[in-house]
């Protein structure tokens, strides 16, 4: 089975489909991509989760990275400690053991790959030409929907626990 | 001067790219590698440093790679510059073409790539 596959088989599992109506196709793309990209680079032993849409997220800690252009979008990842340090060992493939600045490092850095690929496949498409801020990590941080839709809430569960992966598309003009 | 002696520039502000790419001159037998964080800091260092070749990322804090690139190649127009970025879409692509850069590598990077790059951009 290629990625693709892969990727419509994991996404065949969850509740993906059913909720594709209530997504625009800009979160829809970012869904599969993102999918596509832990496979590739991360691990292929996933599943996703109910996906779900709600008006607010409480991050623990702001590991986020914003798309900007016409539509931007506002991406981050949540998950106890231990689930990051297991993902960002496995993405780096550095020896780490505790969430230190490396551990940070790799996860953004897995942020800003898989939206970079997204926006060049955005682009390849000719779809929109989008680009990227810096990604960020901060403290707590209560993550509101704007006025232009809900937050999307993506579960991906790994052998060692579940990361929620959040977008919300912003209103162009913020970008 | 020896192609081995030459002097690299790594603009990324992740450390892990920093690493990977730094990891993988290393593996070419290139030893004198200086590492930056910021496209301000990569201006700063090539006035100071001179390096052979500069590998630039373009989302960065404070200075971003094509504006970086551009003030770069204002002080030295032979300066050789890559980008190296996750960021390849056909505007950046062409920016950083416009501001002087030689080339162009999506990330991730694959080391047999950066060699021919490096092959390319040095001769």
């Amino acid at each position: 089975m290629d990625t693709m596959e892969q990727m419509r088989d994991v996404l065949s599992r969850s509740n993906y489909e059913s909720l594709s109506s209530s997504m625009t196709d800009f979160i829809k793309e970012y869904i599969q991509k993102l999918i596509a990209d832990i496979l590739t680079y991360v691990n292929t032993d996933i599943s996703v989760g109910q996906i779900e849409l709600v008006p607010e997220y409480y991050l623990n800690k702001e590991l986020s990275q914003e798309i900007t252009g016409i539509p931007s979008a506002y991406s981050a990842m949540d998950a106890p400690e231990n689930v990051l340090i297991s993902f960002a060992a496995q993405y780096s493939k550095e020896d780490v053991n505790e969430y230190d600045l490396l551990v940070k490092e790799s996860l953004l850095d897995f942020l800003n790959l898989h939206n970079g690929l997204f926006v060049v496949q955005l682009s390849k498409l000719n779809i929109c030409e989008l680009n990227l801020a810096a990604p960020k990590q901060n403290g707590a941080f209560l993550m509101t929907s704007p006025a232009t839709g809900d937050i999307t809430v993506i579960p991906v569960t790994f052998p060692y626990g579940t990361i929620r992966f959040l977008l919300c598309e912003l209103d162009g003009s913020r970008s | 001067m020896e192609e081995k002696d030459a002097k690299f520039l790594i603009c990324d502000d992740s450390i892990l790219a920093r690493k990977n790419l730094s990891a993988m001159l290393r593996s070419f037998g290139y030893t004198n590698i200086l590492e930056v964080s910021n496209g301000q800091d990569a201006v700063n260092a090539y006035m100071h440093e001179h390096p052979t070749v500069v590998l630039l990322d373009i989302v960065m804090p404070i200075k971003d790679g094509i504006t970086a690139t551009k003030e770069i190649m204002a002080y030295d127009p032979k300066a050789k510059v890559i980008m190296v970025s996750s960021v390849g879409t056909q505007t950046n692509l062409r920016e950083a073409i416009k501001a002087g850069a030689r080339d162009f590598i999506q990330k991730p990077v694959e080391e047999s790539l950066l060699s021919q790059v490096l092959e390319h951009v040095m001769a």
